[in-house]
């Protein structure tokens, strides 16, 4: 027994929150910086002092027994508090270095629910668990990453989901060998390894409605501790246009949202794109009074359109950029710049042409109306990618990127389906759940494509 | 990495075929074809310079069309686009002997889109250059006028396919009074 305090003061190097306590002939040990000092007090040395005999002080609802060594490290290190008697206990002492629920931040909804997901893996397990209450709902754990052992948890619903997907995440989040995994971010970088699209293919939530939603769609669900996100596989292009939040609302506004939000999606990528290609190239599709229009307004810029586009989107894009790292307290005074300076001073100025701003704001603000980050910035790319194409060749080049757009994304595998599902290897279940929302009569039918074991 | 040098290649080596700045562009609205021994056309050009729906004139002259149109060309100092072609004014001489020549100069010029006005004047020279006082911009006021009573047959493609076909057939007619244009809808009537 002392061999074993000896060589946890000597691997720990005599660390200052490392407690031994000495108590008659039991010996308590526990690291003051993750325990709570009121439940190591209540569960064990209360009883030791007071209690008749050393039976008592095992009172605490997760008590284990400990064989091993290297286990006394790990529970130690996990917030337990050993006590060394005759055998080894180790009693759950974890200290709430949490924060409560909070309302979602990234996936704002007005209606739904408010929770959402926070950095302990209990917590978050059990806002899915309190929503799916069937014994059918199985989670498997992981201790990933070879210094932090941070706790993963993989969460399906057996007989929902497809098995062959299952499997197939499960051997790779084993073969995962790396020294850290600070977040859930890390995981999906691993995960995702092969995927060198700049499209998302594994989906990130904040909510614990759109997890439990997609769980009972029959997919996967990933959670790390000390993350408030989980990950969603597989994700289908359509799946980050269209978020799950929109299944509470009537169907016929909603799929007027629907249309309004796929609107947005063809206009934030073509925009600056074929607006370059029909002034610099294709003057005659536009009418007279409007071609005019844009004339007069372009007389005094001394920039080539092209470079007048690439200035202001880039510009757009730091301006999103520095919002989005800036403390919120300064986040008025970018705006204020912003808006100044951009919109104002550039025209008065004459550098800029009014009608180019009107171009850039409304693919900037179309471009807000998806949540996603990533899904946001593949769609940059390619706004870039088209504009390059409009820019040299025009109406044709601007085809021509749209095709390859077309291409990549039918091309793109997720877990070996194809990522533009629901359209494309057409769904009609899946298509009404997330593309358009038909009556809410067949919401129990599973897509079998998610859900059937492949042969 | 070949994909990408193509890609390249493919891209870059067009030198921006066709590229054309909207505000480096001389777009034509009217054009006057007059003939007296040669050919005299008169273009009417937006002005993008002013506020108000101003145009300026080039005038030049040739012994084939083909000639004219090029003189004009280095004439201008910007780029003459005649892809919003509004209204053409051609003399009675032309309408009555040389139409042949003008619908194969029009029929078959990439740029030119045909559904403009075919409008007939005495001197299309003259009623391109008249002093407006609302709006000096004379081939607007033209379009305008037939624009609103919707005639789509005083169009060139129609008029033309109905000479072709050898039917009768009334195009407008301009004259000038007191600098004020009277457009007359049916005023001339054509006839083999």
């Amino acid at each position: 027994m002392m061999d074993i305090i000896k060589r946890l003061t000597q691997e720990f190097n005599n660390s200052s929150d490392l407690i031994i306590k000495k108590l008659d002939k039991i010996h308590v040990i526990y690291f003051e910086s993750i325990c709570d000092s009121d439940k190591v007090n209540f569960y064990i040395l209360q009883n030791i002092t007071q209690g008749d005999n050393n039976k008592n002080f095992i009172s605490g609802p997760n008590t284990t027994i400990l064989k091993k060594y290297d286990d006394i490290k790990f529970y130690l290190l996990n917030g337990f508090t050993i006590v060394l008697n005759d055998k080894i206990y180790a009693v759950e002492t974890r200290g709430n270095l949490i924060r409560g629920i909070q309302k979602p931040d990234a996936e704002p909804a007005i209606s739904g629910p408010k929770d959402a997901f926070n950095e302990n893996i209990q917590i978050n397990l059990g806002l899915i668990k309190r929503r799916i209450k069937t014994e059918k709902l199985i989670n498997i754990d992981f201790f990933l990453g070879n210094l932090t052992k941070t706790k993963v948890s993989l969460l399906f619903i057996d007989g929902l989901c497809n098995k062959d997907i299952v499997n197939k995440v499960n051997k790779k989040l084993q073969s995962i060998n790396t020294d850290s995994i600070i977040s859930i971010g890390n995981i999906k970088q691993l995960l995702g390894k092969e995927n060198r699209s700049v499209f998302p293919t594994i989906q990130e939530s904040e909510r614990p409605d759109t997890t439990a939603f997609n769980l009972m769609e029959g997919k996967i669900v990933i959670l790390c501790d000390n993350s408030p996100f989980v990950l969603i596989l597989p994700a289908f292009f359509n799946d980050f246009i269209n978020p799950i939040v929109d299944n509470y609302g009537k169907s016929i506004n909603t799929n007027f949202l629907k249309s309004l939000r796929f609107i947005c999606l063809i206009y934030t990528i073509i925009a600056p794109a074929l607006y370059i290609a029909l002034i610099d190239y294709n003057h005659e599709s536009i009418p007279l009074s409007l071609l005019v229009n844009i004339a007069k307004q372009r007389v005094s810029v001394p920039f080539p359109s092209y470079i007048e586009c690439v200035i202001m989107l880039v510009l757009c894009g730091i301006l999103r950029e520095s919002d989005m790292r800036f403390p919120s307290s300064y986040g008025s005074a970018i705006s204020i710049v912003g808006a100044l300076i951009l919109g104002e001073a550039s025209v008065s100025a004459g550098l800029i042409s009014p009608i180019m701003i009107i171009v850039a704001a409304s693919t900037f603000i179309t471009s807000l109306v998806f949540t996603d980050q990533e899904l946001v910035n593949g769609l940059r790319c390619y706004r870039f990618l088209l504009l390059i194409f409009a820019s040299f060749l025009g109406l044709f080049g601007l085809y021509m990127g749209i095709f390859i757009l077309l291409i990549h994304l039918s091309g793109l595998k997720v877990l070996n389906k194809s990522y533009t599902f629901p359209v494309a290897p057409f769904s009609k279940i899946y298509f009404k759940k997330i593309l358009f929302k038909y009556n809410t009569k067949n919401m129990n039918k599973k897509d079998p494509m998610l859900v059937k074991e492949e042969t | 990495m070949k994909k990408i040098i193509l890609l390249i290649v493919l891209l870059f080596c067009t030198s921006c075929y066709n590229y054309q700045e909207v505000n480096e562009i001389a777009i034509v609205n009217g054009i006057g074809i007059d003939y007296n021994n040669n050919y005299k056309i008169t273009f009417e050009i937006v002005d993008i310079n002013s506020e108000q729906e101003k145009s300026y004139r080039i005038e030049s002259c040739g012994d084939t069309l083909d000639d004219a149109f090029n003189n004009i060309n280095k004439l201008s100092p910007k780029e003459i686009s005649l892809s919003h072609l509004e209204v053409l004014i051609i003399s009675k001489y032309l309408i009555d002997n040389d139409i042949d020549n003008i619908k194969n100069f029009f029929m078959n010029n990439k740029n030119i889109t045909t559904n403009f006005y075919l409008v007939i004047a005495n001197n299309s020279n003259e009623i391109l250059n008249n002093k407006n006082e609302i709006n000096s911009n004379n081939s607007k006021i033209i379009s305008d006028y037939l624009d609103k009573r919707k005639n789509t047959n005083k169009q060139f493609d129609y008029v033309i396919s109905s000479i072709i076909n050898n039917k009768e057939i009334n195009i407008p007619y301009i004259n000038l009074t007191d600098n004020n244009l009277k457009i007359d809808e049916e005023g001339y009537q054509y006839e083999k």
